[in-house]
């Protein structure tokens, strides 16, 4: 059976402890997306 | 932040970002997140040091309230003796966390099989990538016989 990629996208990052221009409880996702580097293998 | 999805907690960690915990939500980010505060504040879930942790390092500062053997109430009265001492450092604990988020709008099981294989991909590296993920948090990975028919 043929599986499509699910297109999943990542946002961020953000945070709990909010600043302006970083907030996760308020920025609305699409806001802010940036070049993902991170520590996994797929 | 109405959506659903997938998101990860992770430390910035020599330029690049060392995740720490892999989640879903079938509600929505901001009640997650919330719920997810409330349990590092309340002294439900563990917490280690913030200077080391900031650095990869995870050296317990308070074990939680969530495994069976931490339920007890002389638990809880141990966290209310030392919550002057530890309330700021949990805040600078999760002040650390830099968090991703994947909206998806597939049905509850698949997101949880695709959290569990982003967890299990974590766990089965070696060295600091694996070592940074908490080893006792439950995940519901793919059934194994019957991969293609049920969830």
């Amino acid at each position: 059976m043929e599986t499509k990629p699910l297109p999943v996208k990542w946002y961020g990052p953000y945070s709990f402890v909010e600043t302006k221009d970083e907030n996760v409880f308020t920025s609305l996702i699409g806001e802010k997306e940036r070049p993902l580097s991170i520590y996994n293998p797929f | 932040m109405k959506k659903k999805g997938l998101y990860l907690f992770t430390i910035l960690f020599e330029g690049e970002y060392l995740v720490y915990y892999v989640g879903e939500t079938g509600t929505s980010f901001s009640i997650r997140m919330l719920q997810h505060v409330q349990s590092y504040l309340d002294g439900f879930y563990r917490v280690f040091k913030p200077e080391e942790f900031a650095r990869g390092k995870k050296v317990l500062l308070w074990g939680g309230m969530w495994k069976t053997d931490r339920k007890e109430p002389k638990i809880i009265c141990e966290f209310l003796q030392k919550n002057s001492e530890l309330a700021p450092k949990i805040v600078k604990f999760i002040e650390h966390f830099r968090i991703f988020v994947a909206p998806l709008d597939e049905v509850n099981r698949i997101r949880e099989r695709i959290d569990s294989e982003i967890a299990k991909s974590l766990n089965l590296q070696s060295g600091f990538i694996a070592d940074f993920q908490d080893h006792d948090v439950r995940y519901r990975p793919t059934r194994q016989m019957n991969n293609n028919l049920e969830y």
